[in-house]
């Protein structure tokens, strides 16, 4: 699942960040996918329809178009993966994809201008004293450039339709207009009535095709505040940061989907518009289509305003691959604030059936109030506010992720062992035929009742699109199913090794 | 760098060559009209006064029930502040009827099932989510929490102990702090004014009696809405309803209203020291009820000064063209009594004092002259479109019109809500602005490091600061 977004909203923030129990929300995503199996109905609920007929379009360009006929309603959800995320990146641009995602809202060479010819030249001008400034150290001459570009920016002001695309967007009533960046891929979302899809082909399109990283300097400024927020000031934040920068030590999901501070205040437009021209193509991107749209009428769109860009070519698989990890880690984030403790081990990717365990692991480990660390934890020892774990299935191998709260004057320490006995209880006893039933049955239900809205719907068949084959949600739910107290055991045993394990804890430096 | 701007420039043509540019604009775009006419729920009043919204969708096999009902910390003493959240919260977790704690939590995860209470400052909640094959259970099981609650003392223990965890982490996060102590200058010693779930004073004090007698004050049919929809038939699913909540007698119900808040406006320029890279800033003041008669003029103001993103002013400015945030807008937070008026915006210490200057400076703008024609119309056009978006599950439905209903507005509210804020007017936004915001007696909280501030918050005159842990 992307990790940040273009937007979050005022009162996303206001509700608070508690720590999450991230895993139900992985595997409502995960467990959806069987929904989209055609033809396939679930044993549980026999009665009707929860089939569902995904259609796939191809254009001779490579762009795909996954297709999903509701009609009850007369509203659509799309969904544009592209599939680059920060793993695609390298040092020294860390976190692009995801400050590529903020410029792919900044218009194009019609939309958000009045004169783009004329404000080309003017872009062309910052650009040129902005380079300057950069690589002075002069502080007078900053100064002077600073003063000179304000002045360029101010003519440029005049020519700027300030963000005409969003303005686009919510004008024809568009809803959950955002994008978000992941490790893998980036997603483009959108909501709008039935009546307004071909809006949607046009603007998504030309940004495709044509966009025009104005405004780009505001941009990475904006983008630094992004970072103080998540990571630098949310206690969460900075130890996820540290946690992933130390459980590996070679693969790009070392650094943050945010980027490294120092390199988000360097980027250029030049870097950007070479990331753009790879990554950024029809070959390269799959769009999810969710409602009131009708195949044949979508496809004549589709080809009209997608059809006349240039395919490019799909992105190559990352080479490096993680080593084994001989020996736990363990670090800590000296921080202002509560203690926390997250314990990760080295995890399967999307490629090998281990990762269908791993889902049900976290369900009896994680989800409700029966699962084990909830029980051992917060019930009958007291000892956290919060314990849980996820695992997120990537496209390369991922982290299974253990998170908890102490509640004083219980100590990480304490907690720590705690949840290495519930580990250990994985390896050593055999699941209860009854419990993985109810995980089995947790999964199913939760995929039906993810099912009612298009847009999540729209977003999880991405999900499934970007880090794999999206036939793959065709035998998910099979594969779940058959998921044994044997495998339970093995898979744990084999992945939850000491070698395999880093913990990360946070806290105040006298607090340990 | 001179040829990096020509490489630019090369760059540039290449991808103008790869499409051309749209042959129309989109804003010339016009569309078929959309077909649609919102759907209606049945409203149904049970013998004992509990009222029903029902609106069956046989298109996915779930079931879902939202309970509304009337209570909250708004009726709690100051001493007993939390009673209403713990009272909600034990009743979902501290089992009911013959079954214990973990029989319910069985039950309910073995068939997926989701159950949760809530109760706020101003309105309990209880909802269920279940497929239609368990939903007997469901039902079961989601009466007995609501009538018949048990209240195990182990649960109640628990609890307040993870409060008072939750309360020593509260100031882990700088915006957490920010909601907090704004919350306590604007409000006081009213219970709006108050942790919802209470403070190390009160918990001790909460006996398991309290939430007895709380539940026992409010848990009644005539004091609850309920929303039901999803895969049933109208009257299978009243008969249900019937046999479940028809044997609950009705039972007057008592609201020991605080005092009702007077608008007042007054200047407080705060500051909670943090040593943190990043200010979060609030600036605001008293709000509106949830039956304010100017609820639309202000909406479509709030949606043009900082409620809609990037079209809206604080946005654009601060955000967009500045670049001085990632997270900035306004909002006007309703409530049963006076509810908040909030901008906030989180920015770089070294920028903290330019942009409360910028805040202020928009918000005074909506009051010096009228909006301009195409704001306003953005404005409407947005909600006129978007307005089919509510109707999209049938849950959404049921719960809006239980919601409004709750809240005391006509019956007919969702079905005008559209020819309401199409009649507003640029002079109506004015006036509103005029009569519902103040920036020159807001409350100007920020919590930061003031060392590394632009300029100290002094210049905007006298800090109180406020020094937590």
């Amino acid at each position: 699942m992307p990790g940040t977004r273009y937007l979050s909203t005022l009162f996303e923030l206001r509700a608070g960040r508690p720590c999450p129990m991230i895993n139900s929300v992985m595997r409502r995503i995960l467990s959806l996918a069987v929904l989209a199996s055609a033809g396939f109905v679930l044993a549980i609920a026999p009665c009707h329809g929860v089939e569902l007929d995904i259609r796939e379009l191809v254009l001779e360009n490579g762009m795909r178009f996954l297709i999903v006929e509701r009609h009850d309603s007369p509203v659509v959800s799309f969904n544009i993966v592209y599939l680059v995320g920060s793993v695609d990146e390298r040092p020294g641009i860390t976190g692009v994809s995801h400050f590529l995602e903020h410029m792919m809202f900044k218009g194009t060479k019609t939309i958000g201008t009045r004169n783009y010819r004329a404000e080309k030249k003017i872009i062309h001008e910052i650009r040129d004293l902005m380079e300057r400034k950069d690589e002075t150290d002069d502080e007078k001459a900053r100064e002077r450039l600073a003063v000179k570009i304000e002045k360029v920016r101010e003519r440029q002001r005049k020519l700027i339709v300030k963000d005409e695309i969003w303005k686009i967007y919510r004008k024809n009533g568009a809803v959950g207009f955002n994008a978000s960046t992941g490790r893998d891929y980036t997603s483009y979302t959108c909501s709008l009535p039935s009546n307004r899809i071909k809006l949607w082909a046009m603007l998504e399109s030309d940004r495709m095709a044509n966009p025009v990283f104005r405004e780009f300097y505001a941009e990475r400024d904006v983008v630094c505040e992004e970072r103080r927020m998540r990571i630098d000031t949310d206690p969460r934040g900075a130890l996820m940061e540290r946690l992933y920068a130390s459980a590996y030590m070679a693969h790009p999901y070392r650094w943050p989907v945010l980027g490294w501070a120092s390199d988000i205040s360097s980027y250029t437009p030049s870097e950007v518009e070479r990331y753009f021209r790879r990554y950024y193509c029809p070959a390269n991107a799959i769009a999810v289509v969710v409602g009131d749209v009708y195949m044949d009428r979508f496809s004549k769109l589709a080809e009209k305003y997608f059809g006349r860009i240039p395919g490019g070519s799909p992105a190559g698989r990352v080479v490096t691959r993680e080593p084994p990890q001989k020996g736990g880690k363990r670090v800590r984030v000296d921080f202002d604030a509560e203690p926390r403790l997250t314990i990760a081990y080295h995890a399967p990717s999307v490629s090998s059936d281990d990762h269908y365990v791993m889902d049900i692991i976290a369900t009896i480990l994680s989800d409700g109030r029966t699962s084990r660390l909830y029980k051992r934890l917060v019930l009958e020892e007291q000892s956290a506010l919060s314990a849980g774990a996820w695992f997120a299935t990537r496209k390369y191998p991922g982290l299974f992720v253990f998170e908890a709260a102490p509640r004083k004057p219980h100590t990480i320490e304490e907690v720590r062992s705690s949840i290495d006995e519930v580990i250990e209880g994985l390896k050593k006893e055999r699941t209860g035929e009854a419990e993985l039933a109810k995980a089995k049955n947790k999964i199913e239900a939760d995929f039906i009742r993810s099912r009612r809205s298009n847009s999540e719907l729209a977003g999880h068949v991405a999900y499934f699109a970007a880090i794999t084959d999206w036939r793959y949600i065709k035998t998910y739910i099979e594969k779940i199913r058959s998921v044994t107290p044997a495998d339970i055991q093995e898979v744990a045993g084999r992945y939850f090794t000491d070698e395999a394990r880093t913990i990360a804890v946070l806290g105040r430096t006298h607090e340990e | 760098m001179r040829n990096s701007a020509a490489l630019l420039l090369a760059v540039f043509i290449l991808t103008g060559a790869a499409a051309g540019a749209l042959a129309e604009h989109p804003s010339d775009l016009t569309f078929p009209p959309l077909d649609f006419t919102p759907p209606r729920p049945a409203r149904t009043v049970l013998d004992n006064g509990m009222v029903v919204y029902l609106l069956p969708d046989r298109e996915i096999p779930l079931v879902s029930i939202t309970a509304l009902i009337r209570a909250g910390e708004l009726y709690v003493e100051s001493k007993k502040a939390g009673q209403a959240s713990l009272t909600g919260h034990i009743m979902r977790t501290g089992g009911a009827g013959s079954m214990k704690p973990e029989e319910i939590d069985e039950k309910l995860e073995y068939v997926g099932a989701e159950l949760s209470v809530g109760i706020g400052y101003d309105s309990g909640t209880a909802s269920l989510s279940v497929l239609k094959k368990d939903l007997d259970l469901g039902m079961e099981i989601f009466s007995a929490i609501l009538m018949r609650p048990s209240f195990n003392r182990d649960r109640i223990d628990l609890r307040k102990r993870q409060i008072e965890e939750e309360i020593r982490r509260e100031n882990d996060v700088p915006y957490r702090i920010l909601a907090r102590e704004f919350r306590k200058i604007l409000y006081g010693n009213h219970p709006y004014g108050r942790r919802a779930t209470g403070n190390m004073e009160s918990l001790p004090g909460l006996s398991r009696e309290d939430l007895v007698r709380f539940h026992a004050g409010y848990f009644h049919p005539n004091n609850i809405i309920l929303a039901v929809s999803g895969d049933f038939r109208e009257d299978e699913m009243l008969g249900k309803l019937k046999n479940a909540f028809g044997a609950w007698k009705r039972a007057p119900v008592e609201f020991p209203d605080p005092s009702p808040l007077k608008r007042k406006y007054f200047r407080s320029i705060d500051l909670v020291p943090r040593e943190i890279n990043q200010s979060s800033i609030r600036i605001g003041h008293f709000g509106i009820t949830w039956r304010n008669p100017d609820y639309f003029p202000i909406t479509v103001m709030n949606f043009i000064l900082g409620g809609s993103n990037f079209t809206s002013r604080l946005t654009k400015l601060i955000r967009s063209d500045e670049g001085l945030a990632y997270y900035v807008g306004s909002a006007f937070i309703e409530r049963h009594d006076l509810g908040i008026f909030a901008a906030d915006c989180l920015t770089k210490s070294g920028s903290t004092s330019r942009v409360v200057s910028l805040m202020l400076r928009t918000i005074e703008g909506m009051r010096e002259k009228r909006v301009g024609r195409e704001e306003i119309s953005m404005a409407k056009d947005a909600y006129a479109n978007a307005f089919v978006f509510r109707f999209e599950t049938s849950e959404m439905i049921v719960n809006q019109l239980a919601e409004y209903e709750y809240r005391g507005l006509p019956r007919d509210f969702l079905y005008t809500y559209i020819d309401k804020i199409t009649a507003v007017t640029a002079g109506d936004i004015l006036r509103v602005a005029g009569e519902y915001l103040h920036p020159e007696k807001a409350i100007v909280l920020v919590v930061g490091n003031e060392t590394a501030f632009d300029e100290p918050l002094a210049a905007l005159g006298p800090v109180n600061v406020i020094e937590i842990e």
